[in-house]
């Protein structure tokens, strides 16, 4: 089977970087980073994610827009989206699975660990 | 200065004597006098009070009375005009007793002494007079006394008044003072919980980013670095632990922009309390600590954001339990007062029997980043997070020491 193909789109250069090498050393998955959301949409466009990760606080195009764009895509709509966010409470993470807007999200700082974790959720 | 006529009542049973009394006072020089003459002790007096005379001239030994009863009776109904006793020559002991219970004067008898008569009857007149006005004056001067009397009495009063007025004022004001304090370090509390809510959101983008990075590196080195140097497990163990301790600093910051969101429902008390119970057993049993629950029956639902009171409750009966560490016993009390008729209130009460709060930390003990437990990890949110979250159940909290040791919470919910 081909890897597992994830989208991390993150404005923080550094932490997509060791997500990727995290994420690359610990499964079978080919990671593709992108710190400009209003780039993002073309990039995913042409990677064909099976997966993305979307921070919400961007400068340029925050996560939120840039779902919705996705959710338009006729070929992007249906790839599961999981928040990144600084911005989650206690008591947001206290309760079982959490959403935004419908979309599950994880808190950072989150471990590679929970990420796997949560691709599986989502892939298998 | 004299009244130039005056009229006498002379009562008198022998005529000669009377006539004799009679005309010496009717040739007495500057007066007119006009005389009435009484045989008896009762027509004198039927005469008595048939006319108004200036002066009386008695006879003490009459037909139908005598000695000092003649005076006693004449003075009784003489309502005030002067008496002028007359007496024989042996006799003047009597009259002087007689002027000893009210006679003016006494004329002897038989005297020759005319103008000494006539100016006994004239001074006693004047006498009587003087007596008169000085009885008037004195009854002036009382009356101003008293009336003197009511007014200071009066005043005295009304400064009485005034002084509990001004005494119940004072009271009032200290009162107004104390509240206005209280209001004071409400508002000033408020406004740290604002100036923290408002921080929290920007602190925690800023500061949970390169948290992610930091966690995100140390786990690349734990993989890439040989662990068989025990050094380097344990010093990247310190890193992972600081980056759990600074986020949870951060979460517990954010916890209070989201406190004013609510999600209201209407709930049983019990069944969070077990579950925070639930999730603590395990503390509980390694502490051997003892619970001991008094819980009344039939206790009214809570208007409340579950989540929230849920965090509440699990972080007092953490907070009880961190103060047993060698064991101990956790009473919980649940049950409902009556306020007024429409108003009730449910009490939580959760008490340890620990060591107590100092005093010193007793009144800050709900300030943001106020811990005694610092270096155990303590981020001295927990506390003012939950006063916040009462708050806005509009809910009180009230932390004292116990007198048998140890430290006790109160809740109290309005219904």
């Amino acid at each position: 089977m081909d890897k597992r193909k994830i989208l991390i789109v993150d404005d923080e250069p550094d932490f997509t970087h060791m997500i990727k090498l995290n994420l690359e050393a610990a499964g079978d998955y080919e990671v593709l980073t992108e710190n400009q959301g209003n780039k993002a949409l073309g990039v995913a466009k042409e990677f064909k994610p099976d997966m993305i990760f979307l921070d919400i606080i961007m400068p340029d195009m925050d996560g939120p827009q840039l779902l919705a764009l996705l959710r338009d895509d006729v070929v992007l709509k249906n790839i599961p989206v999981v928040f990144l966010t600084a911005l989650v409470t206690k008591n947001e993470i206290t309760e079982e699975g959490a959403t935004i807007a419908g979309n599950m999200f994880l808190a950072k700082p989150v471990s590679t660990e929970r990420l796997i974790a949560c691709i599986r959720e989502n892939l298998e | 200065m004299l009244e130039r006529e005056i009229s006498v009542l002379l009562i008198e049973d022998e005529p000669e004597v009377a006539a004799l009394m009679s005309a010496i006072l009717k040739k007495a020089k500057n007066i007119q006098c006009q005389v009435d003459i009484a045989g008896q002790l009762t027509s004198g007096i039927d005469l008595l009070s048939q006319k108004k005379f200036n002066a009386i001239l008695l006879d003490l030994s009459l037909p139908d009375s005598s000695g000092l009863e003649t005076l006693r009776s004449v003075y009784a109904r003489a309502g005030g005009t002067p008496i002028v006793v007359l007496t024989g020559i042996d006799d003047e002991e009597i009259a002087t007793q007689a002027v000893r219970q009210g006679a003016q004067d006494y004329i002897v008898k038989g005297s020759t002494d005319i103008n000494g008569m006539v100016r006994s009857v004239i001074y006693a007149i004047e006498r009587k007079r003087s007596e008169e006005v000085l009885r008037k004056a004195h009854d002036e001067l009382e009356e101003k006394v008293r009336e003197r009397t009511a007014e200071l009495q009066q005043a005295n009063k009304n400064l009485l008044k005034e002084i509990e007025e001004r005494r119940e004022k004072e009271e009032e004001v200290r009162i107004a003072n104390f509240r206005l304090k209280e209001t004071q370090s409400q508002l000033i509390q408020a406004a740290k919980m604002e100036v923290v809510g408002g921080l929290a959101s920007g602190v925690a983008h800023e500061v949970k980013n390169p948290l992610a990075i930091i966690l995100q590196g140390v786990e690349y080195l734990e993989r890439k670095i040989p662990s068989d140097d025990q050094s380097i497990v344990t010093t990247i163990g310190f890193i992972r632990n600081a980056v759990e301790r600074a986020d949870s600093i951060v979460r517990g910051l954010m916890d209070f922009s989201s406190i004013k969101e609510m999600n209201i429902s209407k709930q049983q008390i019990v069944p969070i309390i077990d579950k925070g119970l639930m999730l603590l057993k395990h503390q509980f049993d390694k502490q051997h600590i003892k619970l001991e629950k008094q819980i009344a029956d039939n206790l009214p639902d809570i208007a409340m954001d579950r989540n929230k009171i849920e965090q509440v409750l699990l972080n007092l009966l953490m907070n009880a339990a961190d103060a047993m560490p060698k064991g101990g016993t956790l009473t919980l009390k649940i049950y409902t007062k009556d306020n007024l008729p429409d108003a009730m209130s449910l009490i939580v009460e959760i008490l340890d029997s620990g060591s107590g709060i100092e005093n010193d930390a007793i009144d800050q003990i709900f300030d943001p980043f106020f811990t005694t437990k610092r270096t155990k990890g303590g981020t001295g949110l927990g506390l003012s997070i939950v006063r916040s979250i009462l708050e806005t159940h509009k809910a009180g909290i009230e932390i004292s020491n116990r007198p048998e040791g140890g430290a006790q919470i109160t809740i109290t919910f309005s219904i």
